[in-house]
């Protein structure tokens, strides 16, 4: 039973890539079955996938109302609505070095040194397993080369958590890590780069 | 008569087609926007690339924003089942500026939520994300059940004149899939609705299907008559308003195009079946 909080997101979406990807028809009955509190929207949802998104599914004249709104909108107001609604998220470690150094990420990582951007990417999603010391390192380093405060770093380690994924990678992502070791195992360092931040980490814990 | 299977898409394959872009707000990135077509762009690889950009490069972000909720040959690109929801949301006694206004609505969701935690459902199935932004649109503006539409909708009453009866109020008279197949293949057919009908978990759907497909005497939708057997409308009969009856009647019968869209028996004109199915039953 889908109990999460977001159960009818997860079904829908299911219904959705069951039918895009297969052809799987049977998975809306079934999951209508097991969530009867859903199985309207999941019903009405699928009718929607099936008839509308083809040509002639709405009257010519609509759907090109409904550009020529949709293009005024954004024009007017959207753009801005969606760069407003974009600040109210809280930045992320990759964000907030991005956005202070206005460097790309192969820059930042090289400049840092001995990190990858993955390695930053990863400690920006799981700050939690990061040591303590390999934080302030990182942060030192930071202002070091930007004038960046520690501190701010720090903060912005902090409040990071998770985060989309980087359009430049080139494989599926493994599962997540569950430990500042396994961290550094997907971060795509060097050996003598992993050395020397599990050494730091292991100089905190000492 | 051709026998029309609708394309079976590969699966999916988002992170590789994601990883293929050019690093997003590079110029590569800006050109394969403009120059991609619908199906080397998935909206969930673009969904991606926003959720990344948003905050970060403007002009990529705005780039990517105007992609996704752009237009492709006079409709939205992505959008298209968004507007199609949008206007079975809406009676067709009113104007179809309220559906234009409700799928404004949805797409103002649709920027509101794509940058938060909730907006990660974009990147793997956008148009349930899509859905969900448009069934909330409608709730703000209808209440959380619809109480504000049903409300303003008026039932015929029973003794109305006869003869100003809105054609939509009656069955189909003539089940539309017959001009399908042929007709020695009825008996196959009639076979295959019965088991998709008895499948559909949904009751009120199940029964509208049944009715109208399988009774041999389907009622009318709505409206004071009744069916040649003295059948009341489905309205009538189930406490349901002509809007929930026709949402019903849509669902059956994406499910059954569904069944004869992967079925390899027998030879069946899908695409007039869909073309007839996807544009008609608008309230």
């Amino acid at each position: 039973m889908a109990t999460a909080a977001h159960s009818l997101d997860e079904l829908l979406a299911q219904t959705e890539r069951a039918w895009l990807d297969r052809r799987d028809a049977g998975t809306v009955d079934r999951l209508a079955a097991e969530h009867p509190e859903h199985a309207e929207e999941l019903y009405a949802f699928f009718s929607g996938l099936v008839f509308g998104d083809v040509e002639g599914a709405v009257p010519g004249e609509l759907a090109q109302e409904a550009v020529e709104r949709t293009r005024a909108w954004l024009d007017e107001e959207g753009f801005e609505r969606a760069r407003e609604a974009a600040r109210q998220v809280p930045p992320t470690f990759v964000r907030f070095l991005q956005r202070r150094t206005r460097q790309d990420p192969e820059t930042i990582a090289r400049r840092i040194s001995d990190v990858s951007w993955e390695f930053l990417a990863q400690v920006s999603r799981h700050p939690a397993l990061v040591p303590r010391r390999v934080r302030e390192e990182l942060a030192s380093r930071i202002a070091r080369h930007w004038s960046i405060p520690a501190a701010e770093s720090l903060r912005a380690m902090a409040s990071s958590g998770p985060v989309p994924r980087a359009a430049s990678r080139r494989r599926p992502y493994p599962p997540p890590p569950s430990t500042f070791e396994e961290l550094l195992a997907s971060s795509s360092l060097t050996a003598a780069q992993r050395s020397l931040w599990a050494g730091l980490a292991a100089s905190a814990r000492a | 008569m051709s026998k029309t299977h609708p394309d079976v898409a590969s699966p999916p394959s988002f992170d590789e087609v994601f990883a293929a872009l050019p690093p997003v707000g590079s110029p590569e990135y800006l050109e394969r926007l403009r120059t991609a077509s619908t199906q080397e762009l998935p909206p969930e690889v673009l969904a991606r690339a926003y959720r990344q950009l948003a905050g970060e490069d403007d002009e990529a972000a705005r780039a990517t924003l105007a992609r996704l909720l752009g237009e492709r040959k006079g409709r939205p690109e992505y959008l298209g089942t968004v507007l199609w929801h949008a206007t079975r949301r809406v009676p067709r006694h009113q104007h179809w500026q309220e559906a234009l206004d409700l799928f404004q609505d949805a797409v103002a969701l649709v920027i509101e939520v794509l940058p938060t935690e909730r907006g990660r459902y974009a990147e793997r199935a956008w148009r349930s994300f899509c859905y969900q932004r448009l069934i909330d649109a409608w709730r703000r503006r209808q209440g959380r059940r619809g109480e504000r539409a049903e409300s303003r909708r008026v039932e015929p009453a029973a003794d109305e004149d006869a003869e100003a009866l809105d054609p939509l109020d009656l069955a189909e008279d003539l089940p539309p899939w017959h001009a399908a197949v042929r007709p020695d293949k009825l008996p196959w057919l009639e076979e295959l609705v019965g088991r998709v009908v008895a499948g559909v978990a949904d009751p009120f759907v199940r029964a509208v299907a049944e009715d109208q497909w399988l009774s041999g005497d389907p009622s009318p939708i709505s409206g004071a008559r009744t069916s040649a057997g003295g059948r009341k409308p489905l309205t009538r009969r189930y406490g349901k308003s002509r809007f929930q009856v026709y949402r019903a009647l849509n669902a059956a019968r994406a499910r059954l195009f569904a069944a004869l869209a992967t079925q390899n028996e027998v030879e069946v004109d899908l695409e007039a079946l869909r073309t007839k199915w996807s544009a008609s039953a608008l309230e």
